[in-house]
């Protein structure tokens, strides 16, 4: 671990803080908001003039994104989201352009020049395909508003330009999770009139249902949210989502009553959204339980096993939760919940191990060493094969 | 005020925080024996001593590198009790036990704990510990791990620690560097110096 900067906050950062437009950017609400013409299909801007050099300097951002290492490469994912995109928006989706990243955070952005990125933390959140939809209709909307150019412009004629650069590299140099969350933060900080969430917000909803998705899906992921959040004794990050407005309940009813008249019918396409994510899922839940935000994460796995019962992955994850938390009695919890993983489908091989690490501290040896049997049996080319011999020998 | 506001504050703290330690003075650490955070190592080259390392632990902490801290760098945490935190970035005064030590973690704990200490303050989600295996350390038996992780400026970096923990309390010394050559290049005499330690305090 190194413990310095590394370097110092880049063009990337400040500009990043500039242009980006993201799903939570709903704390700002005092900025006047320009608005600007809609765009057109194939749009570009032409070079000599401002919106021209905002586009060339978020390509260089682009760049950066499309090499970076927390960019997940799945083919087939990857090609799922360009396809909910081409649903949503037939005019436009030849414009944009969508970048997964592995940042366990709820968030998408959009840039102005069609450069979407979406965090893992929504993937792993949206209950279905519908709300996966209804947070890219969003963006989309943002997008087609040309919401970052008027938000540009407006701060220009506001003189808030320096407001904007001293902002941007303080967030820049000590953001959250890499350097592609602090864009997402930075986006967060310098968001978007209400008027314009509003506007994107309902742009969403009316592009997800033409698309075939149910309405109320847009709704119901801030609820979800909103339920984590309140889990979350302290408040932690990332707090920027609920700073200081009651806006996501807000919000949430706005959608809701918009949904009401949009009418009932719709589909969420569940089973293939979670086939879809299903080779990341595990590492998603994996970067989920390493935040240590135990409440939160909490709420959002009970409600993932509600929607798929029995799923022995969610149940170890569960487990995993009590077992790192350990407050009063969670380790017996842990390896209750461990236990039960045992007895369902699709169980990682890591339950086994961590059972058996629960029963070595509470000095049952033969126990753990059945545990830990199991593991290896299962896993038999585990990379840590030496240490868990050791405990059974030790154990034994 | 909003907590986007105190979180801005807060942020700004840490950025001055950043440009203390990146003026921080460094002192010459010889190439012989040295005692560090509850340590005594023999070097066989000569390091430098971060003086104000931007991490702190509960328990005595030095931060020493060989070429830079950005390039690379060894971590000394000497005997964490239970209960306390492990490491954290100084002036984090977030009230989570995310990353405190239990005198009963196995060895595959305290790796799992040093993956979210180094996903937490470098500020990743790449950072996984592995080859874990018993050796002899610091007078008594411990365990080596292998490391990898990514830092926000995405450059990819290589780690080993050694570990152990005796009277209830950790002691962990951690090497890692650019993985593809800051680490290696200094990896020989990082070794020396971790399989040389033996416990003082």
């Amino acid at each position: 671990m190194t413990i310095l900067s590394h370097r110092s906050p880049s063009r990337r950062h400040v500009l990043g803080g500039l242009c980006a437009c993201s799903l939570v950017g709903l704390t700002a609400c005092n900025a006047t908001t320009g608005n600007e013409p809609p765009l057109a299909a194939g749009y570009r801007p032409s070079a000599g003039t401002d919106e021209g050099g905002l586009w060339h300097s978020v390509e260089k951002i682009e760049r950066e994104t499309a090499r970076s290492r927390y960019r997940i490469r799945d083919t087939e994912l990857n090609r799922y989201l360009e396809e909910i995109i081409a649903r949503l928006s037939p005019e436009f989706h030849a414009d944009m352009r969508v970048y997964l990243l592995r940042t366990p955070y709820f968030n998408a952005s959009m840039y102005p020049n069609g450069m979407m990125n979406v965090l893992t933390g929504l993937m792993l959140r949206a209950k279905d395909e519908a709300q996966l939809a209804a947070v890219l209709g969003h963006e989309i909307g943002h997008y087609t508003q040309r919401h970052s150019l008027a938000r540009f412009r407006d701060a220009r004629a506001r003189n808030d330009f320096g407001v904007f650069l001293n902002m941007g590299l303080a967030v820049a140099g000590v953001g959250a999770v890499g350097n592609l969350t602090n864009l997402m933060l930075v986006a967060g900080q310098f968001a978007y009139s209400r008027e314009h969430e509003r506007e994107a917000d309902d742009i969403g909803v009316t592009l997800m249902t033409k698309a075939g998705y149910r309405p109320m899906a847009a709704s119901e992921i801030w609820q979800q949210l909103i339920d984590e959040a309140e889990a979350d004794k302290d408040r932690r990050s990332p707090s920027l989502m609920f700073a200081s407005h009651p806006a996501p309940q807000e919000r949430m009813a706005t959608l809701k009553a918009k949904a009401e008249q949009m009418g009932n019918g719709g589909e969420g396409f569940a089973d293939r959204y979670r086939e879809k994510i299903r080779s990341i899922r595990f590492m998603m839940l994996e970067d989920e339980i390493r935040l240590r935000q135990y409440d939160r994460s909490l709420v959002l796995m009970q409600r993932l096993q509600k929607e798929t019962p029995g799923d022995g992955e969610l149940i170890y994850f569960e487990a995993e939760i009590y077992r790192l938390r350990e407050d009063k009695d969670d380790l017996k919890l842990a390896e209750q919940t461990y236990e039960r993983a045992t007895l369902a489908a699709n169980t990682p091989p890591q339950a086994w191990r961590a059972l058996g690490l629960i029963q070595r501290r509470d000095g049952r040896h033969d126990a753990a060493v059945q545990s830990f049997r199991k593991y290896l049996d299962l896993r038999p080319d585990a990379e840590d094969r030496a240490i868990i011999k050791s405990y059974m020998e030790k154990t034994a | 005020m909003t907590g986007f506001f105190v979180s801005l504050r807060r942020l700004s703290a840490l950025a001055l925080v950043l440009l203390v330690a990146a003026c921080a003075p460094f002192a010459l650490v010889p190439a012989a024996t040295n005692d560090v955070a509850n340590f005594r190592v023999d070097a066989d080259i000569a390091w430098n001593k971060v003086n104000q390392p931007r991490l702190e632990s509960s328990a005595p902490l030095a931060y020493w590198t060989a070429d830079g801290p950005a390039l690379n760098g060894m971590i000394f945490i000497g005997g964490v009790k239970d209960g306390q935190p492990v490491i954290k970035v100084m002036g984090d005064t977030s009230k989570d036990n995310a990353l405190v030590f239990r005198s009963g973690m196995t060895a595959s704990e305290i790796v799992e704990l040093w993956e979210a200490a180094t996903a937490k303050i470098s500020q990743t989600t790449i950072a996984k510990g592995s080859n874990i295996e018993p050796v002899a350390f610091a007078g008594g038996t411990g365990f080596k791990f292998d490391f990898h992780y990514v830092t926000k400026d995405e450059v990819d970096r290589s780690g080993i620690g050694y570990a152990t923990v005796k009277d209830g309390k950790l002691y962990l010394i951690f090497f890692s560097g650019t993985k593809l050559h800051h680490y290696p290049t200094r990896l020989a005499s990082a070794k020396r110096i971790m399989e040389s330690a033996r416990i003082t305090g």
